[in-house]
Order: C-alpha cells, then sequence, then structure tokens
C-alpha cells in the first residue's frame, strides 16, 4: 500500500516536470519524483526493522543501514542538483524576462530564424 | 591503490581551485596538466598485469564485496581510460592554449574526467550512480560557461533530462537491490541467474537502460544532446561529445552481463541502427555547423549500440566485436574531439587581416583543413581511415538482421550530412559575434548577466552591423586585433592550440592504417577467445565496393538535399522546435515502451 502511494509520488513528480510549462514547478516536480525514490528504498530498509541504526548493546531490530548510507549519498545529490537547476532558471529569468519555459523556447526558435 | 586513478583528477581539481583563489591562473593551467599526465603515466603501471585478459579489483576503504564500493580494471577498462584520458589531455592543451578560460573552467574539467574514469572503473551499480552524477554536475556548469540565455537554456535542458534519466537508474537500483540484496555487479548477476528472469527484474533493466540511455543518447533518451553540444563552447563540445558520451557505452558493457536471460539483444538489435539512422538524418536536416556534429555522435552511438546485438546471450567480452566497438568507440573520439577542436580554432583564428571567409584561412592553414579532412573521412568511414574497422566488423555482424539496412542508410545519410558540413564550414565567416562570446564575460567572469544575446550560428548571412556595434561595446576585440603580430602572445598561444589537433588527426590516421594489427593487438590484450582463428578480410573486395555506394549514394542524396523544393520542405520541418516537454515524455515513453517489452517478452523467443 504504501509503495503504491510513492509510486503515485513519482508519476506526480515526472507528470510536473512534463506538464508545467513553469520552470520552478518543473524544478519542485523533478524533486518530488527524486524524493519518491528515495522514499520506496527507505520503505525497503524499514522492513528488517524499526530502529535507528546505532549499535548501543548488541543489534536490535534495526532498519537497514546500507540503505540509510545510499541515500544519505542521493539525497546530497538531489540537493546539489536542484541548487544548479534553481541558479540556472533565475538567470534565465534574468536574460528572457520570464519563467514561462513555452515562451523562452519559443523566443529561442525565433533567434535560430 | 586502482582509485589513484581517481583520486589524481580530483586532486588537480582542487589544486586549481587553490591556484584560483590565489589569483594565479598559469598555476591552475599547470596543475591540471600534471594531473592530467600523472593519470596516465599511473594507468600505464598496469599493463603487464592486465594483459591477457587480468583484473584487478580494489575494494575502497575495506568495505569489501556485497555492500561496499567496489573498483575493477580490467582490459576493457584500460583501454578505455588511457584513450579518453588522452583525449582529454589533448583537449585541455586546446583550452590552455586558447588561454581566456578562467581556472574554474579547469576545475570543472578535471571533476569531469574523475567521474569518468570512476565511471569505467566502478563495479558496483550504486558507485556508478554516484560517478553519472558527478560526471552530469561537471557537464551541466561547462555547457553553461557561456552565459548566454541560449547556453543557460541547453544546460537547464540536459539538467532536466539527465536527472530524469538517473531518476529512472535510481529507480532500477531499488528493484535489483529488493530482489538480490546486494550491490556488486557480479553478485547481482549470479543472484539473477539464480533466479530466473522474473517481471520485477524486467522493469529494473528497462530502468536503467532508460538512465544508461539518457547519458548515452539512445534514441528515444537523445533530446539533450543537441542544443547541450552545440551550445558549450567548441572545446567543451570535444569533450563532451567526444569523450563522456562514449563513456556510457563502457557502462553499457558492464550492465550487458548482469540480465543474460534477457531479450536486451533483440533490443539492441532495433534500437541500435534505428539511433543510426535517426542520427544520421537528424544531421543532414540541421543547419548549425555544432549541431551537426553533435546529431552524428548520436548516430555513432547507434552503432556502437548495435555491437551489443551481436552478442545474443554471450557475455560482450568474448567476442570480436568488443575489440571491434572499441576500435570504433576509439576512432569516434579522436575524430569528434578532432572536429570540434578544429571549429575552435577556426572560429577564434588571428591571422592575418582582413579575413573575409574560410576560403582564404584555408589557403593560409593548410594543415589544419587536413586534420578537418582526416576527421570528416574518419567519421564517415572511408578505408584506410579511423571509422572504418570497427565499422565494418559491426556491420557485417549485423548484417542477418532485418534492420541492418538502417545502418547502411545511416552511413549514407552521414556521408550527405558532412559533405553539408564541409561546404557550410566553407562558405562561412569567421569573426561572428557569437563565437567571441566567451571572451566577453561566461559565467564564472560574472560579467552582464542581463545581456540579451545572441543570434545563433547562421549560414551565410552575415550582419556585419551587429559585429560593429559589438565591437564598440567592448574595445579590445577591435579589426586590429587580428593584425596583432603573433610574437606579441608567445609562441604557445599561436601555435600551441594546433597541437592538440595535429595529434588528434595523426591518431585518426594511425587507427586506420593498420586495422588488421590494431584488432589483433587488441583481442590479444582483452585475452578474448575468437570463434574463428583470425579476424575476417577487411579489406575485401566487398566492402571496398560498399564503400564506394556509400560514397556515391551520399554525394546524390546531398545533391537531392540541395535542391529548392527539398530545401524548402526540410526547411518547414526545421522550423519546429522540439521542446523540453516533448523530450521528457519522450523519456519516459520510451520507459515505458522498454518496460513493457521486457515484460511480455523477458527471454528471447
Amino acid at each position: 500500500m504504501n509503495e503504491i502511494l510513492v509510486g503515485l509520488l513519482f508519476v506526480i513528480g515526472i507528470g510536473g516536470t512534463i506538464l508545467k510549462p513553469n520552470l520552478l514547478y518543473k524544478i519542485i516536480s523533478l524533486s518530488i519524483a527524486h524524493s519518491s525514490v528515495i522514499i520506496l528504498f527507505l520503505l525497503l530498509g524499514a522492513r528488517a526493522g524499526s530502529e535507528a541504526p546505532i549499535l548501543t548493546d548488541g543489534a536490535r531490530k534495526i532498519v537497514d543501514p546500507t540503505v540509510q548510507a545510499l541515500m544519505l549519498t542521493a539525497i546530497v545529490v538531489g540537493v546539489c542538483v536542484t541548487a544548479l537547476a534553481l541558479v540556472l532558471a533565475v538567470r534565465l529569468y534574468r536574460i528572457y524576462g520570464t519563467l514561462d519555459l513555452g515562451e523562452i523556447e519559443k523566443r529561442i526558435a525565433e533567434e535560430e530564424q | 591503490m586502482i582509485s589513484i586513478l581517481v583520486l589524481l583528477p580530483l586532486l588537480g581539481a582542487a589544486a586549481a581551485l587553490l591556484a584560483a583563489t590565489i589569483h594565479r591562473p598559469r598555476l591552475a593551467y599547470a596543475a591540471g596538466f600534471l594531473s592530467l599526465a600523472a593519470t596516465l603515466v599511473a594507468a600505464s603501471c598496469w599493463r603487464s598485469c592486465l594483459a591477457g585478459g587480468g583484473a584487478i579489483h580494489e575494494s575502497v576503504g575495506g568495505w569489501s564485496e556485497p555492500l561496499g564500493i567496489g573498483l575493477t580494471l580490467d582490459g576493457l577498462g584500460w583501454i578505455g581510460i588511457i584513450v579518453l584520458v588522452g583525449i582529454s589531455l589533448f583537449i585541455y592543451g586546446h583550452i590552455v592554449a586558447e588561454g581566456h578560460s578562467p581556472p574554474s573552467v579547469v576545475f570543472f574539467f578535471l571533476l569531469a574526467v574523475a567521474g569518468m574514469v570512476g565511471l569505467i572503473l566502478a563495479d558496483d551499480i550504486f558507485n556508478m550512480f554516484v560517478m553519472f552524477e558527478i560526471l552530469s554536475l561537471a557537464s551541466y556548469l561547462l555547457i553553461a560557461v557561456k552565459g548566454s540565455g541560449r547556453a543557460f537554456y541547453a544546460s537547464l535542458r540536459y539538467l532536466i533530462l539527465s536527472t530524469v534519466g538517473m531518476t529512472f537508474f535510481l529507480l532500477g537500483i531499488f528493484v535489483l537491490y529488493r530482489e538480490t540484496g546486494v550491490l556488486s555487479l557480479s553478485l547481482i548477476a549470479e543472484a539473477i541467474r539464480a533466479r530466473g528472469a522474473t517481471p520485477g527484474i524486467a522493469v529494473a533493466a528497462a530502468a536503467i537502460l532508460a538512465g544508461i540511455g539518457t547519458r548515452a543518447a539512445f534514441f528515444p533518451f537523445h533530446g539533450w544532446l543537441a542544443e547541450a553540444h552545440s551550445q558549450a563552447p567548441h572545446p567543451i563540445s570535444a569533450l563532451l561529445s567526444g569523450v563522456l558520451l562514449n563513456s556510457g557505452w563502457f557502462v553499457m558493457v558492464r550492465m550487458m552481463p548482469i540480465f543474460p536471460l534477457l531479450s536486451l539483444s533483440t533490443i539492441f538489435e532495433v534500437l541500435g541502427p534505428f539511433t543510426a539512422f535517426f542520427g544520421a538524418c537528424g544531421a543532414l536536416l540541421v543547419t548549425d555547423k555544432k549541431k551537426i556534429l553533435a546529431m552524428s555522435s548520436i548516430a555513432q552511438m547507434g552503432i556502437l549500440l548495435t555491437a551489443f546485438a551481436g552478442m545474443g546471450g554471450t557475455e560482450l567480452q568474448d567476442s570480436l566485436l568488443a575489440a571491434a566497438a572499441l576500435y570504433q568507440m576509439m576512432s569516434h573520439a579522436l575524430a569528434k574531439s578532432l572536429l570540434f577542436l578544429s571549429l575552435g580554432i577556426l572560429f577564434s583564428a588571428e591571422g592575418p587581416c582582413p579575413i573575409r571567409s574560410f576560403r582564404e584561412l584555408f589557403r593560409q592553414m593548410p594543415l589544419l583543413s587536413l586534420c578537418i579532412c582526416v576527421g570528416v573521412l574518419s567519421l564517415v568511414g572511408l578505408p584506410l581511415f579511423g571509422g572504418f574497422p570497427g565499422k565494418r566488423v559491426i556491420s557485417e555482424a549485423a548484417g542477418d538482421s532485418p534492420f541492418s539496412s538502417f545502418l547502411g542508410g545511416a552511413s549514407v545519410a552521414t556521408v550527405a550530412a558532412f559533405l553539408r558540413w564541409c561546404f557550410l564550414l566553407w562558405n562561412a565567416s569567421p569573426h561572428r559575434r557569437v563565437d567571441r562570446q566567451d571572451e566577453r564575460g561566461n559565467l564564472f567572469g560574472e560579467r552582464d548577466a542581463k545581456r540579451n544575446t545572441t543570434a545563433p550560428h547562421r549560414i551565410a548571412e552575415e550582419e556585419r552591423g551587429d559585429q560593429e556595434a559589438n565591437l564598440s561595446e567592448k574595445g579590445e576585440i577591435t579589426e586590429g586585433a587580428c593584425c596583432r603580430n603573433p610574437k606579441e602572445k608567445g609562441w604557445f598561444s599561436t601555435w600551441g592550440i594546433f597541437l592538440p589537433s595535429l595529434f588528434l588527426a595523426c591518431g585518426c590516421l594511425l587507427v586506420g592504417w593498420m586495422p588488421r594489427l590494431g584488432l589483433a593487438v587488441f583481442t590479444s590484450f582483452l585475452g578474448l577467445r575468437l570463434e574463428s582463428e583470425e579476424i575476417p578480410p577487411l579489406f575485401a573486395p566487398a566492402a571496398l565496393l560498399e564503400t564506394m555506394g556509400i560514397l556515391m549514394g551520399g554525394v546524390v542524396l546531398w545533391r537531392v538535399t540541395l535542391q529548392p523544393r527539398v530545401e524548402a520542405a526540410l526547411d518547414r520541418f526545421r522550423r519546429r522546435f522540439f521542446g523540453l516537454d516533448s523530450a521528457t515524455l519522450a523519456v519516459m515513453g520510451g520507459f515505458v515502451a522498454l518496460a513493457a517489452f521486457l515484460w511480455r517478452w523477458p527471454i528471447p523467443p
């Protein structure tokens, strides 16, 4: 059940990237899609147990620590990419005056002619 | 110990950034050069260990196999590292000789090279993801260096499409981890072989293929390439198109053995020739010089993909196609980088002035035009040049499938496209405003982000008025600049910029002259077992006749596209600009199609 909901998040994310014309919405949707895959991994890790993977007195029912390590990396990567995307969006706004991707592409196509 | 190959470019990058903060750009350039050269020297230390098919494994940090970071250096990877890092050394030399890139560009260049080396060495799947992302981040910034609106758009387009692809890749890793519980490639392969091809594995394969396809520009996932490679500065285009794109092929080689029971070879049989055909037709349609080269990169990646189709269940390592595909990759990397670097030299050429057209330029720089000829003929696939042997072996291997005619069509269209490219180059005029863009303040120079830019490359229409206005904005680029005495700029800046292109051209020729010897060296180095004891004859009369036929077909096609009616029809098609949304939809659609196909037919019939 949880995984179906997360799959829905993924579809919303990718759909938002395709359907929303505003650049900021696209970037947010991309971030949502990325986060949904991260949540999928975390759900997988939580099957093994539910306690934080900190070893106090012997191993108990901890979540899978590998998954947590991998997802920390993935989250960092996602943050970097989102930050860079936002910088590019700001620069595009300064040059073209609009955040609407259709508008920007129309101007670029006109320049190309 | 192998991790030193990844560490050296990273150390160079750090040193370059440090030199940038103390305002010593020359130190940064030197640091970059030293680190790239040191990587090559370090890699050559392992040559004797790897000859004949050996491999070296390393677990980084002492965490061993199932969950740790594994690095593997085998013969294929070694050749890849030597070739690709070597070519990036030449491209780096070009950047340094041009002289007006800030050290930040050096930093991201070295980061990209480090990511690429890590990708080739990676032995576990999550490490591949991380290296892909390192490579991507460096590439996004390198594309946007010019600072024009179009460059930012190209970078953002690449970013969004690549992130969508990498999200699919991560999804694939998720399914594989859920099914097998391990991350190392060889253990995943064993586990899948034990379980058989479940639908979950099929979806994982589709997702991973979608991810790799987005990086390596297979057919539905190619939407970012034309804009990104044409808007980057010329040496960066050379890096992206010649070097980084080819590293995607290595990832495919590593991934193929994981899914041994799936009908991936059927997919590649269809996708490879179609990608090649699509890329070649795309090259025929566009009019921008750099876009033609970019679309031709897609075509070449399609040819490399067709090599996988001939496997039919055996691993790539065990056949002649591995050596041939490696050969083709090498020649494509050399030729494509050569062409982009030559474009860079031509567009920033400052010789005796006034230079009104490239005809005069070619007369003054005959060596450069020779280099361009070598590059073009190598890409087209003429015998005695680099592109011939690999293409020959691959198309022979793909000969019996019904899609092999696409490969022939792709070759014909490539010939026509390059004829067109040569004539575009011949009639173009340098000193166009756009190509001076990077001298006027790029992304890292932080100048004037409000500039509303740029007319892109046009064929022959030239606005002198624009140029005048431009020249008045920044006084340094005057008409007199091209009359400047070459001695003032120093030997290295004037002549050093030619050296990388010369070396690359020599490489193209070397790769093509003794193909049987070269293929024999490769196969013995990789320790391949061949079915027949020798390499099939490459210069057989049938092959030469076929090449003649392709050439003539290409010339005919080119004349056809010059007809006014055809030109008008193509122009109407060209006006449709394929936006980012359709490209993302194509990636999604490609994934769904792959997943559906693999779900329905997991095992080849």
